[in-house]
């Protein structure tokens, strides 16, 4: 008496091209939908896709040898590519997802600010503002905390998990009164542009085309003392500043913003003034 | 008994290739889900995890298998003929397992006698308890997973390297790593038992020479900027952590930058990890595009595996 297969060889071979053809054009899929920013580097996924591959030949082979059912072997074959295929899919369906870090309350500043104060500057709470006193000679400045993502989180885009990803989007928003005591005042200070105020409007320091830093005045009248929304934003390829809604610059993307400073940061007398903050908020989004 | 040494039919490859094919999908899952982590993004690495765990899991199959044999005449008598078979491949895997170890261990001489002579005794001890309670196969099966056991680690001995190294570009053990640009960065990662307790803590990475020089180390931990790191005559960089920020910790962070690039500004890195909390993945570096696990030795402009070397302490 001869053993009965447990499948038989035609069945055997539809499942093992079912499952194998529906788990092989996931695979595809995840290739033609690639995005740095979602994904992260391309060798990296290319290395999932691979064993992805490897796993479900194997567990074809496996099928075969074993001669198991059909729904069997597409259970099986889905479970081996299914880390690549679903990590994938859940990075590219959280693509609207962003990192924030947001000033929620004056009194709170602890949590979004590292505060440095040299000399006669000082912080304060007033009316539930944080203002910034840095008279001329004395720095006194906010640094920026970097948003924390914690580690294990798979499902968001990669961009948004790795601390330098220079296919991020980011974007500074500030609402606050100036008021100047001299020629300048420090808005925002960047790794590599850096935001004045003058009694004429803006002076922006940035990169050109070539990476050198280059200046650049806009005239944008301004009273002293007066609130205005600001917005720095950068992207890959271009970076634009913002106020109330107009755009003041554009040019070429710096790179990562880095290390954000909002105060003045210099010491000579053509700086010193006060910044009085309504609001803030840092983004870092998909590009 | 020179039967007992031929080669296996096509039949038992058959049946041992089925068997360990599904360890292998394991292995490679897990290699996915390794390269999902946003930490640790090494294809070769995340590899590495998933033949681990593809070892793991046969083991454990392995040994519910060897069990649940051994269980048998308790739960209920053997199938006739059953108690002979595997003989031969009981000593087959013995035998091949022995000459795998050995050559594994030819570098380390000082290992392969007490080795091998460890591995005889285990084997011949677990080969004949098994034996005598489930027959052959079950003995068979429990001598292949001392095999593994005895051969894994073979590959972690390294020759007992002289008390006192230099740290040079080309030593495999101590070697110096830097910041090639401004984009490089240099990352840590300390894991702790138990939350830090309520006071600061100091940070020291261990520098290769004497630096006078322009160049400052910036230090970020835990996401938070902490600015320029304290330099010592030896080349140490030092940065002191308040006791707000190390408070209740689990873990830090340490990513140090340069505030202009110097070739001159160096730390020292080494090849031994076994001091490290996070084992061969806590330190690493980004070269302005990715992450890479490991070190980089630019005077040689190759990646190195290894951790740097830091001290963390209280205040």
């Amino acid at each position: 008496m001869t053993a009965r297969p447990l499948v038989e060889p035609l069945h055997l071979l539809r499942g093992v091209l079912v499952a194998g053809g529906v788990s092989s054009v996931g695979l595809v899929i995840v290739l033609l939908t690639y995005s740095r920013a979602i994904d992260g580097p391309y060798e990296e996924l290319r290395a999932s896709v691979l064993f992805a591959a490897a796993a479900l030949a194997i567990a074809l082979l496996w099928g075969i040898i074993r001669k198991i059912p059909t729904l069997a072997l597409a259970i099986l074959a889905a479970i081996s590519v299914s880390p690549t295929v679903l990590v994938h899919a859940a990075r590219a369906a959280n693509r609207g997802a962003s990192v924030v870090v947001r000033l929620d309350g004056a009194s709170s500043y602890g949590a979004t600010f590292d505060v440095a104060l040299q000399g006669a500057s000082r912080l304060e709470l007033d009316d539930g503002q944080l203002v910034l006193k840095a008279p001329s000679g004395s720095t006194g400045f906010l640094t920026v905390r970097r948003p924390v993502v914690p580690m294990h989180r798979i499902n968001l885009p990669r961009v948004l998990t790795l601390p330098d990803a220079i296919s991020a989007r980011e974007e500074v928003t500030l609402t606050a009164a100036v008021s100047r005591e001299n020629a300048y005042f420090i808005l925002i200070e960047t790794e590599r542009v850096l935001v004045q105020l003058t009694s004429w409007g803006v002076h922006l320091t940035a990169p050109d085309g070539r990476g050198t830093p280059t200046g650049t005045s806009r005239s944008a009248p301004m009273q002293n003392g007066e609130s205005y929304s600001w917005q720095l934003s950068r992207a890959p390829g271009r970076a634009t500043l913002m106020r109330d809604g107009v755009e003041l610059w554009s040019g070429p993307d710096p790179g990562q913003l880095g290390t954000i400073r909002l105060g003045e940061t210099r010491t000579d007398i053509e700086h010193g003034g006060t910044l009085r903050i309504r609001a803030f908020a840092y983004s870092k989004l998909v590009g | 008994m020179i039967g007992a040494f031929s080669l296996p039919g096509r039949a038992e490859v058959r049946s041992a290739v089925a068997g360990a094919l599904p360890h292998g999908i394991v292995g490679l899952v897990v290699a996915q889900l390794h390269l999902a982590l946003p930490s640790s993004a090494e294809p070769h690495l995340a590899l590495a995890a998933g033949v681990k765990w593809a070892v793991l899991s046969w083991i454990v199959s392995e040994a519910l298998a060897v069990a649940i044999m051994l269980a048998r005449p308790v739960l209920g008598p053997k199938r006739p003929g059953e108690a002979d078979a595997g003989r031969g491949t009981l000593l087959r895997i013995v035998g091949v397992g022995a000459i795998i170890i050995a050559a594994a261990l030819l570098r380390s001489p000082g290992r392969l006698v007490l080795n091998l002579l460890g591995f005889a005794m285990v084997t011949v001890t677990v080969c004949w308890t098994v034996q005598r309670r489930a027959g052959w196969g079950a003995s068979a099966r429990a001598a292949s997973i001392v095999v593994v056991l005895a051969f894994f680690p073979t590959h972690l001995d390294y020759p007992t390297p002289p008390l006192k190294v230099r740290v040079l570009p080309d030593n495999p053990f101590n070697w110096s790593t830097g910041w090639p640009s401004g984009e490089w960065v240099l990352r840590h990662r300390v894991e702790l038992d138990a939350p830090w307790p309520e006071k600061g803590a100091s940070i020291t990475f261990i520098g290769d020479r004497e630096y006078i020089g322009p160049a400052a180390i910036l230090a970020r931990v835990n996401e938070r900027d902490l600015g320029p790191m304290r330099r010592e005559v030896s080349g140490h960089a030092i940065i002191e952590l308040p006791a707000d920020v190390a408070r209740g910790q689990r873990m830090f962070v340490i990513e140090l930058r340069t505030s202009i690039s110097d070739p001159a500004l160096r730390l020292t890195a080494q090849r031994w990890t076994g001091g490290a909390t996070a084992g061969s993945g806590a330190s690493s570096y980004f070269d302005g595009e990715r992450w890479h696990t490991g070190t980089f030795n630019d005077a040689l402009g190759s990646p190195k595996p290894g951790v740097y070397v830091m001290l963390l302490g209280p205040l």
